[in-house]
């Protein structure tokens, strides 16, 4: 018995650095990151012209989508719910599955798949060199007169490196800048005794590894996972772990947007990850704990 | 082709310096390369080496601590990828080939470690998830075995059921922190089958026994992968890969080593044959130095005899302020070199050469210079030394030296010019030239009379003069009386030719020898023949006519004369006076001529008998009717004794032999009372009369 009581007091110890604050700035070319801007809500990249990445990556929504799964080109649904783009830059893989290795090679994703914006490379290149003020733009960052597809697809990655939401409540109170409520320090020490943190660590507070979603009981509608890329077995239902930074900004959640409600979220992960049904106050008080999470929002008037 | 024939060694020297240079410039790039490569390469690999095993570390971390940071794991793998790209960068298959493809076998081996994490990542979630549960779940049912017993409602079985699921998850603890599947407790039937009658535990059964599931299922899979990731099968690649390179990198730095000291030998190679040029050069140099001396010796000095030469008096003699020359010469060398060869001639000269220099040397101040094939000068200040005793030492010193030449004993006469006056070495040929006219003096000074331009001039003139006058036909015979001393009577005319020259007439006697040099001789004795022919043929009276050896030589020349004397009237009153000379070297010829000339009842006269080349056997060989005695001798005996026995000796020759004799040059009463009182038969002269145009 003190020898297991010993063993997780000892670890216990640790928890705490086991979530690192964001840094409060971080180094991206600002040029390079405007003209990413100006591609990033630019509709005209898509196939119908209707559908920009910010059509499923909106700041008001947490710069994620409010919808189950997002509505791309002529009307086509997605498959997933779309996560947010905000410091996606610190996840170490990007998409659910995390097929994509990092920013810039997630850009061709939505801009290839045929219910979202469904352009290819020339087509997408077609486009932009027959609009004058990329033209110039490109001209003067990337010294070239003809632009390339990936030069498209790394000023949008530089655009969205700069997209980080510094000094939230908790990144605050690690500094020492702030004190938690007493139902958020509930909600932390329930976040790390129910083992939450054993996925959701690091700066992005999740982003760092694959996980199964329904560990303890089985998860049914597992979409889009990790075995459609390795066709492993034991990757059926295994997902990029999701970041909690700004998570009551980005309802829905999970892969398939099936949480409503960050409570609703809180309680099935209880249930399918740990078996158990976590009671309201210990929801109460884990919410409270998430929505420390919640930072400083992106200004893009630094870009005008 | 000359110019490379030329500078040959410098431009083979040159090329292989190129060579040299460029071998060290690229070796050392190439050298500088090569290691800068494979030491970045060797230390990436370490760096490399160190991003696994904190791989490694950071994996066994998150394996034994409950709460880690996975980011950290990330960041490890992060950093290895981009160490694999690094190295990727150096492009090290050329380099490298073998090691570059194990290298990229360890890539592959990195892409599956990473794989793995992935999966491990999963699983320690998992089971740290289970772990955590367990560990409240645990506390839970203490609580519930302590409340059994708080209310004395403690089932025995529902105690060991506790304990068991205590021994289980500590067991998985251990085991996990182990890493060793061995010390989990597989065996659960009991927990698994027990069925409490607290509903409670029931509960905590049957959620324990779903957690137990997965972290049954998971944990040897866990275990499994920990192992296969914390292997060090990837490590010991990539250490045999950098031992590998590091052995190659060696041996090549030995050949690097060899190949330097290739280099360094070629340097120094090139270093010598640099200094062996240059010393050869030097050499050159000094040879050049030595031939150029002797050259300059050799312009200064003679070649035979090793005196100074003439360009060498030339240069001398304009160092000293009243310079004076004597130029000594071998009397009739010519000779000596046609009986003996020149070989010996050389030879003599050389002796003669050492015999002056000895003579200079011990007796003046002078230099000693070979002047011409056998003419010797002797340079000195005029001011020193008197030229005339000068010269008489060095005629005397040598005349009576013997030189030997390859046992031939040969004693010399000298003829000496001396010059005072500049031009020096003209001055003293001319002089030289003049004692070698005058065979009495072998001595002589240059003084302007000798100098034989104006000769040439004169010669010039007179030749003109003879050559207008025997065109003109200006050329007339004039007679001289020949008495008989017996009794004064004039028996005969001696015809002597004249000519005229601006109107006045003179004696032919300075026109002669031009005549002969000129082949005008003939002419001018044929002229003679002629004229004294027409004048003389009608009269009574007796005449001689000169006739030199010269002219009886000349066959068309006695020819026209016998054609003009053929009747016996003139014939008999003519009388030919031959004048001997050393030309005579037929003897036989003469003979036959005078022979025939007797025959046609002419009279043959020996002229200038005494002086010169006079020999006794000759007269008695001729034939002869008259010896004409040299005027020279008849002018002397009066005071000279020497000339009156030769006069008196030859009359009493003559008389002796049957032949008259006939005195020249007789201009005075005493003279003609000593013919008398000698015996001499017949006299010319002054005394009798003077050459007359008309008898």
């Amino acid at each position: 018995m003190k020898k297991i009581f010993i063993l997780i007091f000892f670890n216990l110890l640790f928890a705490d650095s086991m979530i690192k604050p964001i840094p409060e700035k971080i180094k991206y070319d600002r040029q390079k990151a405007k003209l990413g801007m100006y591609l990033f809500t630019d509709p005209r990249l898509s196939k119908d012209k209707k559908i920009s990445c910010m059509s499923c990556h909106k700041p008001s929504e947490g710069w994620a989508d409010k919808r189950k799964v997002s509505i791309g080109v002529f009307g086509r649904k997605g498959r997933v719910n779309s996560p947010t783009v905000l410091n996606a830059v610190f996840n170490f893989r990007q998409f659910w599955n995390g097929r994509a290795q990092d920013l810039k090679e997630q850009v061709f994703g939505p801009l290839h798949s045929n219910f979202e914006m469904d352009m290819d490379k020339k087509e997408v290149e077609k486009t932009v060199n027959t609009i004058g003020v990329y033209k110039k733009l490109f001209k003067k960052i990337y010294h070239t007169d003809y632009i390339t597809a990936d030069m498209i697809a790394d000023a949008i990655a530089e655009f969205e490196k700069s997209l980080i939401t510094p000094d939230c409540k908790f990144d605050l109170y690690l500094k020492g800048k702030a004190k938690l409520t007493p139902l958020e320090m509930k909600g932390k020490i329930l976040f790390k005794s129910y083992g939450c943190i054993t996925c959701h660590n690091g700066v992005n507070i999740g982003g760092n590894s694959f996980q199964k979603m329904g560990l303890i009981i089985s998860y049914k509608n597992c979409i889009d996972d990790r075995y459609e890329i390795t066709h492993n077995p034991a990757d059926r239902c295994v997902y990029k772990v999701p970041t909690l930074r700004n998570i009551a900004l980005t309802a829905p959640y999970f892969h398939d947007g099936s949480a409503e409600t960050l409570k609703e979220a809180i309680k099935k992960m209880g249930y399918y990850n740990l078996g158990i049904e976590l009671k309201s106050d210990e929801i109460n008080a884990i919410e409270a704990f998430l929505k420390t999470f919640t930072g400083k929002q992106p200004d893009l008037g630094k870009f005008r | 082709m000359n110019f490379y024939k030329k500078y040959r060694n410098i431009i083979e020297i040159g090329i292989l310096g190129f060579i040299v240079i460029f071998s060290i410039l690229y070796f050392n790039s190439y050298t500088q390369n090569y290691l800068l490569k494979s030491e970045k390469i060797i230390t990436s690999l370490e760096k490399l080496r160190a991003t696994e095993l904190r791989l490694n570390y950071e994996i066994l971390k998150s394996n034994v601590f409950l709460y880690y940071d996975n980011d950290k794991i990330i960041r490890a793998i992060k950093s290895m990828e981009e160490d694999i790209n690094d190295i990727l960068r150096f492009e090290f298959n050329n380099l490298f080939p073998k090691d570059y493809n194990e290298f990229l076998t360890y890539k592959q081996m990195t892409y599956k470690k990473v794989k793995y994490v992935y999966t491990f990542q999963t699983y320690n979630s998992a089971l740290k998830n289970s772990i955590i549960f367990f560990n409240s779940e645990l506390n839970r049912l203490g609580n519930i075995i302590f409340e059994e017993i708080r209310n004395n409602k403690l089932n025995i079985n529902d105690y060991i059921f506790y304990q068991k699921v205590n021994s289980f998850v500590t067991s998985l603890l251990l085991s996990k922190n182990a890493i060793d599947t061995d010390l989990i407790i597989n065996n659960i039937s009991f927990i698994k089958n027990y069925t409490s009658e607290n509903p409670k535990i029931n509960r905590f059964k049957n959620l324990f026994m779903i957690h137990t599931d997965v972290v049954l299922k998971t944990y040897p899979k866990y275990i499994k992968l920990l192992k296969k990731i914390i292997d060090e099968k990837a490590l010991n690649k990539l250490k045999q890969i950098k031992n590998h390179i590091f052995i190659i990198e060696q041996k090549k730095i030995k050949y690097f080593k060899y190949f330097s000291y290739l280099l360094i030998f070629f340097v120094i190679l090139i270093v010598l044959l640099i200094a062996v040029l240059l010393i050869k050069r030097e050499k050159d140099k000094i040879k050049l130095k030595k031939t150029l001396n002797k050259l300059k010796n050799i312009i200064n000095l003679d070649y035979l005899t090793g005196l100074l030469n003439r360009m060498k008096f030339n240069k001398d003699v304009k160092k000293i302020d009243n310079p004076a020359l004597l130029i000594l010469n071998i009397d009739r060398f010519k000779n000596f070199n046609d009986i003996y060869g020149s070989k010996n001639g050389d030879l003599l000269l050389k002796k003669l050469a050492q015999h002056i220099t000895k003579i200079a040397h011990e007796h003046i101040n002078a230099k000693v210079y070979r002047l011409g094939s056998d003419d010797f000068g002797i340079l000195y200040e005029k001011n020193l030394y008197d030229s005339m005793k000068l010269a008489f030492l060095f005629k005397q010193n040598i005349e009576k030296t013997v030189f030997k030449i390859k046992n031939i004993n040969v004693e010399i006469s000298i003829s000496i010019g001396i010059a005072e006056i500049k031009p020096l070495l003209e001055n003293a040929d001319i002089a030289l030239k003049a004692t070698k006219k005058d065979r009495r003096r072998s001595i002589l000074k240059y003084t302007p009379h000798l100098d034989i331009r104006n000769k040439i001039k004169e010669n010039i003139k007179k030749y003109n003069v003879l050559f207008n006058a025997l065109k003109k036909n200006d050329i007339y015979p004039y007679f001289q009386p020949i008495i008989r001393l017996k009794d004064n009577k004039i028996i005969k005319y001696e015809v002597l030719a004249r000519i005229k020259n601006d109107d006045k007439i003179e004696s032919i006697v300075p026109y002669l020898e031009i005549a002969k040099e000129n082949k005008l001789y003939s002419e001018l004795t044929l002229m003679m023949f002629n004229k004294a022919y027409d004048y003389l043929k009608d009269k009574d009276i007796k005449f001689s006519l000169n006739l030199s050896i010269e002219d009886i030589m000349d066959y068309d020349l006695m020819k026209k004369v016998f054609n003009k004397y053929k009747e016996d009237d003139i014939l008999k009153k003519v009388t030919f006076e031959i004048l001997e000379s050393e030309a005579i070297d037929d003897y036989e010829y003469i003979k036959n001529f005078i022979n025939i000339a007797k025959r046609k009842n002419i009279k043959i006269a020996l002229d200038d008998f005494g002086s010169g080349y006079s020999n006794f056997a000759h007269i008695l060989n001729l034939n002869i009717d008259f010896i004409k005695i040299d005027g020279s001798l008849i002018k002397k005996i009066l005071c000279d004794n020497k000339s009156y026995q030769i006069v008196k000796m030859i009359t009493d020759f003559a008389k002796r032999n049957g032949i008259k004799t006939v005195a020249e040059f007789v201009e005075d009463e005493k003279t003609h009372n000593k013919l008398i009182e000698i015996g001499v038969d017949y006299a010319q002269g002054y005394y009798y009369g003077m050459p007359q145009p008309y008898i």
